[in-house]
């Protein structure tokens, strides 16, 4: 068996577009994020902003406001409380930048779209989603709830006080690279999709010939199986490496997680590239834009795009945040930056595995009965 | 028998590819399986070896009924396919190992066989090269290596000399000879019929999904009309000389065309001595002359009308 193992593994690793995919592309990726976000949270180089508020009953809103307004290095807006007919004209007559409406939605009226006014719909973005994060702790974990809990998030203080110290900088950038982990661990999809044409008669004559000997199929695909995850555990590793130690990406204390969390991604992803191969009966290159499609929208759901995409998706269609793989991964590691209480994880991770397992066994049944009518 | 197939039936959606054939092949001999281009011969060799679903017929191979689960069969069969399937990542050496170790699993012995099978096809000095740096015969010859490392029984090349250099040729089909001298009963696919005249004990002429004849090359041969070609090279002939010799009771047939003059005879009955006197005695010229014998194309020819080359 070992001599199979290590004849696969050598076929394996030469796969230089495979390679690129799973490895390359997510470490360039990771690396190009990382210089557009570096200074997302520097506040040095920014200008008090000129607004116009109106206040229509929004208190937890208008405390942010207040917030951002007070005197200091921290300052950010400018803020001048009207009504919203003045407010509309102040914003016409470029006295103030744009208008802070402070209603159950907040949103930003502006006349140009400048440096500034992204700022200022960030600001509302982050209230939105902070405000979410509230309410699902409220829910979730009452008893961590306080009075300053607004304030405190704001400062970030609260995730640092209460939720132990496995909380780091907290960034709003590691949603990014969260779904890069995610891509990495989704591309495992091409991985288990070359081991299994492999052994399908119909799609190499490699195949053919390893259909011919006497060693069972199953054996095969197990230890091919194995090669692949003993590649994609390697390739786990130099990327995390990669993020940790060049980029200075912080995965918080529960990292042993981290990388469980990353292995039943990868089990998951390897089962479903052979169950691909299995089933489809359309070519390679097919099966191949299947997959890297698939990987791609499955981190576009999970924020890889637009960072705000899992709150949506939340508020519009919750159930998918337990059927889309990366978003299992990203939330798993959310969860782990930010909660104490990690027992949601090892559902995520149990859900992982579950869609594994239930790949191989449907993958193991084809194959069982795979006879060609042609080849 | 080592192996028979009786009464063997596929289809490929409406097209019968195989129409009741029959094969039975007998221990230590060389079968050759000859005809053109689609005529059932890749597809018998498939279904053979269970690759390949079937509507109708029985296979057998030593004994046993063969199918996809049947290793105890497998690991006495050795393939070598029309083609080349090795792995492109792994050199000449790994790549025998790799196929070999999936028959033998004592890893000295297999270790041993490869370097055997190196060997016997002559790939020694090439053994750290990878396929894509040799050349269409040396890719044959690590094809067949790749198939017989593990001294297989039954021994099945599908035509292993396509695309193949005459020398590159002539080197597998001595490596043939030489493993049936050493035990190995083998089927040998082919369009090509030299090829089964120079090796094969007992042929099987095949179109269309059946088969159309059988036997050794004399067998074939004589159960044909022809029994020999005469052939004149000659500048010009008159239609009456023609008509003449179309007339005579030992010719098949006869006809003149791009300078060369062709006779078919049906008995050898020293017709060319005669043809010789008469051409003496009408002051017909010639270049050359020159007989053969005939083939298995004319075999071929005569049954079905058709080349056995497209």
């Amino acid at each position: 068996m070992f001599h199979i193992f290590k004849y696969r593994f050598i076929c394996f690793i030469k796969d230089k577009t495979i390679l690129f995919w799973s490895l390359l592309f997510p470490i360039g990726l990771a690396t190009l994020f990382f210089f557009a976000f570096s200074n997302l949270g520097s506040e040095s180089n920014l200008d008090v902003i000129k607004v116009a508020v109106v206040d229509n009953g929004n208190k937890d809103f208008n405390a942010v406001v207040e917030e951002l307004s007070k005197e200091g290095d921290n300052q950010i807006l400018d803020a001048t409380y009207t009504s919203e007919k003045k407010a509309k004209k102040l914003v016409k007559d470029g006295e103030v930048e744009a208008a802070l409406v402070s209603s159950d939605k907040p949103t930003v009226l502006y006349r140009n779209d400048t440096l500034e006014t992204q700022i200022l719909k960030e600001v509302v973005q982050s209230y939105l989603r902070i405000n979410a994060t509230v309410n699902t702790i409220a829910n979730e974990n009452p008893q961590k709830m306080n009075d300053m809990v607004i304030t405190d998030l704001i400062e970030n203080k609260v995730l640092v006080k209460d939720y132990g110290s496995n909380a780091g900088s907290s960034d709003p950038t590691m949603q990014y690279f969260y779904t890069i982990i995610a891509m990495t661990c989704m591309y495992g999809g091409f991985w288990g999709l070359k081991s299994i044409s492999d052994t399908q008669a119909n799609q190499s004559d490699r195949a053919i010939r390893l259909n011919i000997a006497p060693t069972h199929k199953m054996k095969l695909v197990f230890i091919d199986y194995l090669v692949t995850f003993t590649l994609m555990v390697v390739e786990l590793a130099i990327t995390f490496a990669y993020l940790i130690l060049v980029l200075g990406v912080d995965f918080g204390s529960y990292f042993p997680q981290v990388i469980g969390v990353s292995l039943c991604g990868v089990l998951m992803s390897l089962g479903m590239g052979i169950m691909i191969g299995c089933i489809s009966k359309l070519k390679e290159n097919t099966n191949i834009t299947i997959i890297s499609m698939g990987s791609l929208f499955s981190c576009f759901l999970a924020g890889m795009m637009a960072s705000n995409m899992p709150y949506i998706l939340n508020q519009s269609v919750p159930f998918i945040k337990y059927i889309n793989p990366a978003t299992l991964i990203t939330n798993s590691f959310n969860m782990l930056y930010y909660y104490e209480d990690i027992s949601p994880v090892y559902i995520n991770m149990a859900i992982l595995v579950g869609m594994g397992i239930i790949a191989l066994i449907i993958s193991y049944n084809v194959l069982r009965r795979k006879a060609y009518a042609s080849i | 028998m080592i192996v028979e197939i009786k009464d063997l039936v596929k289809y490929y959606g409406d097209f019968k590819a195989l129409d009741h054939f029959n094969l039975e092949v007998k221990d230590g001999e060389i079968l050759g399986l000859l005809g053109p281009n689609g005529s059932g011969k890749t597809t018998t060799i498939n279904c053979l070896l269970a690759l390949l679903t079937h509507e109708e017929g029985t296979i057998k191979i030593f004994g046993k009924d063969m199918t996809a689960s049947s290793y105890d069969i497998k690991k006495d069969i050795g393939v070598v396919m029309q083609n080349v399937a090795v792995f492109e990542e792994l050199t000449v050496f790994q790549n025998v190992d790799y196929f070999c170790g999936l028959y033998i699993s004592d890893r000295k012995q297999c270790q041993q066989y490869v370097e055997e099978a190196l060997t016997f096809v002559g790939l020694n000095d090439y053994k750290k090269k990878y396929p894509k740096e040799l050349s269409g015969g040396l890719l044959r010859r690590l094809n067949i290596a790749c198939g017989i490392a593990h001294k297989p029984k039954l021994i099945i090349l599908d035509e292993p000399t396509v695309a193949v250099d005459p020398q590159s040729r002539n080197h597998i089909l001595e490596n043939i000879q030489e493993l049936n001298k050493k035990g190995a009963t083998i089927v040998y696919t082919t369009h090509y019929m030299e090829e089964v005249e120079q090796l094969c004990d007992r042929i099987i002429i095949m179109d269309s999904g059946k088969e159309i004849a059988s036997g050794t090359k004399e067998v074939l041969k004589n159960s044909i009309q022809v029994k020999e070609k005469i052939k004149f090279e000659m500048d010009a002939l008159e239609d009456d000389v023609l008509v003449y010799i179309k007339g005579h009771k030992d010719v098949n047939d006869a006809s003149f065309k791009n300078q060369l003059l062709e006779i078919e005879v049906t008995k050898n009955n020293g017709l060319l001595l005669e043809l010789l006197s008469y051409f003496k005695e009408n002051k017909i010229d010639f270049n050359k002359v020159y007989s053969e014998t005939p083939t298995l194309n004319d075999v071929f020819l005569e049954i079905t009308g058709k080349e056995l080359r497209d």
